[in-house]
């Protein structure tokens, strides 16, 4: 096998609800769809996808995403009735270029949007 | 001034254990300080760890086993001086090779460290996995634990256990080998196991 390289890509992104989120649902399906097209590119292997959510009245969420198999670890909670986020996600992968990550995380950002009908609004900052 | 350097590949679980850690410590009336290195632009297991109150000190974009080991020595001298707390915890990024991070050490110039243990978290379920493809790094996270701790083990198969603990076992023949569950409250007894000094 190859030598797998090391790369990694970090974003902040601040995400809003029209009305009140389902935080950790929509945190939990969009890391691990991450996972599953970061493998589906079929040259590397995943490392590590966490993300750590702040609400802006307190509280948190940290997602962990190991495996495009495996379920996403989730800890802390989501206060009531909070319509946004910022989100720091933070991919580290072995035998996937950064540019290729960068577009991946985009386009599912995106695509999330589109799913949710836009009731998601995310924002790269 | 006792250290303790967590390692284990990225994902393996390390923060999980850490973070109730630092708060037994902490209820114990320790001081406590944890030095937190992550491969990446951003930092989050520090930011979590700063959101819960814990004393974090990050080293990020790069790796303390090579490109930070400087910085690592020079951390723990600051904490010395400013600080001096009772316990270190170091935790190396997912792909640090902990004896290079140990051979960092002797460069330190505080006051004489009183124990340096090391830790080494394994992810029964991707274990397998890792042991084909990452093979020098993950056996020298298992070689140089003085404990190593099998996570995750309400979420791994019965057999993928067996093989963390076997595989383990045959690789650092001496090691203390535990098992925890994921996100589990910190036990007393595994406290006792990473800091005997407390006893």
């Amino acid at each position: 096998m190859a030598e797998l390289i090391l790369e990694h890509y970090a974003v902040n992104q601040k995400w809003s609800f029209k009305a009140d989120g389902k935080w950790e649902t929509l945190i939990v399906e969009y890391l691990e769809k991450l996972a599953r097209r970061y493998h589906e590119t079929g040259t590397g292997i995943i490392g590590h996808i966490k993300a750590l959510a702040l609400f802006p009245d307190g509280g948190y969420l940290r997602v962990s995403v190991v495996s495009p198999t495996l379920p996403a670890g989730v800890e802390g909670s989501v206060p009531a009735g909070c319509t946004g986020l910022v989100l720091t996600l933070n991919v580290i992968v072995y035998g996937i270029g950064r540019d290729l990550l960068e577009h991946i995380t985009g386009e599912e950002a995106t695509h999330l949007i589109d799913r949710s009908q836009g009731r998601v609004n995310i924002e790269t900052i | 001034m006792h250290l303790l350097l967590f390692t284990g590949f990225l994902g393996s679980g390390k923060t999980s254990l850490i973070i109730p850690l630092c708060k037994g410590v902490v209820h114990l009336g320790r001081r406590v300080a944890v030095i937190v290195n992550e491969i990446g632009d951003i930092g989050i297991d520090n930011q979590l760890m700063r959101q819960l109150d814990l004393n974090v000190w990050e080293l990020v974009a790069g790796c303390i086993c090579c490109t930070l080991s400087g910085d690592l020595v020079a951390t723990l001298q600051k904490l010395d001086s400013n600080y001096a707390p009772d316990l270190v915890i170091v935790e190396a990024s997912g792909a640090a090779d902990p004896k290079s991070v140990l051979a960092a050490l002797p460069y330190y110039r505080g006051q004489p460290l009183s124990s340096v243990r090391t830790a080494s978290v394994l992810d029964p379920l991707r274990l397998a996995m890792l042991m084909e493809v990452m093979t020098p790094l993950v056996t020298s996270q298992i070689q140089h634990a003085d404990l190593i701790i099998v996570s995750k083990t309400d979420l791994a198969r019965p057999d993928e256990v067996e093989f963390a603990r076997r595989t383990a076992r045959e690789i650092n023949p001496t090691a203390r080998i535990v098992s925890v569950v994921a996100r589990e409250h910190m036990k007393p007894e595994l406290i006792s196991e990473l800091l005997p000094w407390l006893n």
